[in-house]
């Protein structure tokens, strides 16, 4: 790579709090030339491999792809040096989701959690499996999501490198419920913690290196720190599942430093 | 006048078995209840009942999964776990004794014996070493797996409103005083056998009806009204551990579980008799209901016995519901993939 390096930056809502950041970056930042595709939900299953092109499949998701890129609606594979994959299903939501229906007897609580799924029924019950299966339908989890399929149709394309951003981890502020004590009190929050940075890795594709939060943006291992999460509204909702730009900046040097790292990397075993 | 004057088309063999019609004999099967839309039904038994499990599932009636599968896992991965299969994961429950010391021991009443099984340093459940193939960590994470499991079965049993049993084998391994059967030989998936720790029964009619009255009475304890569906299954033996040939060994065998399905539902107005065994094993099927090993159930076996079964109870949610008819054949996800512990006997056939 040399000159400018063009990065093209994929995701869901979480691509947000990325846009955001870049402007905090972007200032200080030379060398890169970030184009970001987005849209919410789970939209971006609907940008599809053809040749070496990403395109949209409908016209809503090809409006949004305009929006957030300033222009753009396809991505041509061929002329992106790096790759930055954010959210789209890839992070922690995966293992909270799992926890609710289903729980290894590493786990203390036995009882649903009924904030994890407001619309369950109260009684919905837990059910017990092995440590094995709860960490074999983690990785399954994350593997069965956008991201991951977006970057094997990258991969079928081109080999420039690929980060994958997980998606952050729940608002700190979700504690402020006090729907979380039970389950903080019993220590499964840190089991939580911990088998989610064990098998994580797991499930990214080979050649493609995984960016997670550093420790000092987490707290008890599972939660957003409030400073990086969102305000609330002034209606009062409060979005517990994004972070703020201060996040995304964050993130993005994480990425951009590695970046710079593998080039050097490169570089030099390139003149050896 | 003869006394078999007034009897009607089915009782007689000329009008009762059409010719050129196998797999469609009418009126072989008459409902003794119906079951109706908000029935929870409870399905348990040997491999052939995984087929009327998912059939029934297909067909829109609630069938009870107490134990439903994580996500995200491939299907063939949650079926060799256990999941689905039946109402709860307790693998193929060959035997009425088997059957009876679950409940029992759900309810808190007996314990088996070497609950736990060990095999090159994974340990395995002993009643229902196939629902986790790999084995699991730890002998304590075998034992709290069963208490949870327990405990939903127990659910099941109280909340159950048609318990559909396929009684399988009459064949069993115990623990050598008697107190406990297992589903398998110990020494086939795990566990070892030793001769002083284990021994083989084969149970007599007396004992299969005696087991199956004491689940009626214990189950209906805390659930007086359920209602049970009595099946046998057509699938042979796979190995005998008697001194007979397999062939005299599985007619023993199916000939008792018949009898004492038939006394059953002679003798309780709230259990019946589904004769699927007659409908695919028998002779007048031509042995057309087979796979090509004469052993295991085909596609057309596990379909005719279904048809029949949902000729007396129509599909009650068309929603829910896939098309099942003559015609349109429903794709059985457990074709040729039933788990069927009993078949891993064969790799001991000289």
């Amino acid at each position: 790579m040399t000159g400018t390096t063009r990065v093209c930056v994929l995701g869901n809502s979480h691509l947000a709090s990325m846009k955001s950041g870049w402007e905090q970056v972007s200032d200080h930042t030379d060398g890169y030339e970030l184009t970001f595709f987005g849209a919410p939900k789970a939209m971006m299953d609907d940008l599809v491999l053809e040749g070496r092109f990403l395109v949209p499949q409908t016209d809503k998701l090809k409006a949004k792809l305009r929006i957030f890129s300033e222009g753009s609606d396809k991505v041509d594979l061929k002329r992106v040096d790096a790759f930055i994959i954010v959210g789209l299903q890839f992070g922690p939501r995966r293992i909270a989701q799992l926890y609710r229906s289903h729980r290894s007897m590493a786990f203390e609580w036995r009882e649903p959690l009924r904030e994890l799924s407001p619309m369950a029924e109260k009684d919905e019950p837990v059910t017990a499996i092995s440590e094995r299966l709860f960490s074999e339908a983690l990785v399954a989890g994350l593997t069965d999501t956008m991201a991951v399929r977006l970057i094997e149709n990258i991969q079928s394309v081109t080999e420039r490198p690929v980060y994958l951003v997980s998606a952050p981890f729940f608002s700190e502020l979700a504690l402020e419920t006090g729907d979380w004590d039970t389950v903080i009190g019993a220590g499964d929050v840190s089991r939580l913690a911990q088998r989610y940075r064990k098998f994580v890795r797991h499930a990214v594709p080979g050649d493609v290196t995984l960016i997670l939060p550093p420790n000092r943006m987490i707290r008890h291992g599972f939660f957003t720190a409030k400073e990086f999460a969102v305000p609330a509204l002034d209606d009062g909702f409060q979005d517990l599942v994004h972070a703020n730009a201060d996040y995304g900046a964050a993130m993005l040097r994480t990425v951009l430093a590695n970046m710079r790292k593998a080039a050097l990397t490169q570089k030099d075993a390139q003149a050896a | 006048m003869s006394p078999y004057a007034e009897r009607p088309p089915r009782n007689f063999w000329k009008t009762g078995i059409p010719r050129n019609e196998i797999g469609n004999i009418r009126d072989l099967y008459h409902r003794k209840f119906e079951i109706s839309a908000s029935d929870r039904i409870a399905t348990a038994g040997s491999c052939f009942a995984q087929h009327i499990t998912a059939r029934l599932r297909a067909s829109g009636y609630d069938v009870m999964d107490m134990e439903p599968a994580p996500p995200w896992l491939p299907e063939g991965v949650l079926r060799d776990h256990g999941y689905g299969l039946f109402s709860a994961r307790y693998g193929n429950i060959y035997t009425a004794r088997q059957l009876l010391q679950l409940a029992r021991e759900s309810m808190g009443e007996a314990t088996p014996a070497r609950t736990v099984w060990d095999r090159k340093g994974r340990y395995y459940d002993s009643q229902r070493p196939a629902v986790d193939p790999r084995g699991l960590d730890s002998r304590e994470e075998v034992l709290a797996l069963r208490l949870e499991h327990l405990r939903q079965v127990r659910r099941m049993f109280a909340n159950m409103d048609v318990f559909v049993f396929t009684l399988g084998l009459t064949e069993a391994w115990m623990s050598s005083d008697g107190s406990t059967v297992y589903p398998t030989a110990p020494g086939t998936i795990a566990g070892k056998f030793q001769a002083s720790d284990y021994v083989f029964h084969n149970f007599t009619f007396d004992e299969i009806v005696s087991d199956l009255e004491a689940f009626r009475d214990l189950v209906g304890q805390n659930n007086p009204d359920f209602r049970m569906i009595l099946t046998v299954s057509p699938v042979p033996l796979t190995a005998t551990a008697t001194d007979d040939h397999v062939l005299s060994a599985s007619t023993y065998s199916k000939s008792v579980l018949r009898a004492v399905a038939g006394h059953m539902a002679s003798m309780h107005e709230s259990i019946e008799y589904f004769p699927s065994f007659e409908l695919i094993s028998s002779h007048v099927a031509q042995g057309k209901f087979f796979n090509e090993n004469l052993r295991t159930v085909n596609t057309e076996g596990v379909e005719a016995a279904m048809r029949m079964f949902l000729q007396q109870h129509p599909v009650l949610d068309k929603h829910r519901a896939r098309a099942f008819d003559q015609t349109e054949r429903v794709a059985d996800p457990l074709d040729e993939e039933t788990r069927c512990e009993d078949e891993l006997l064969e790799a001991f056939a000289k």
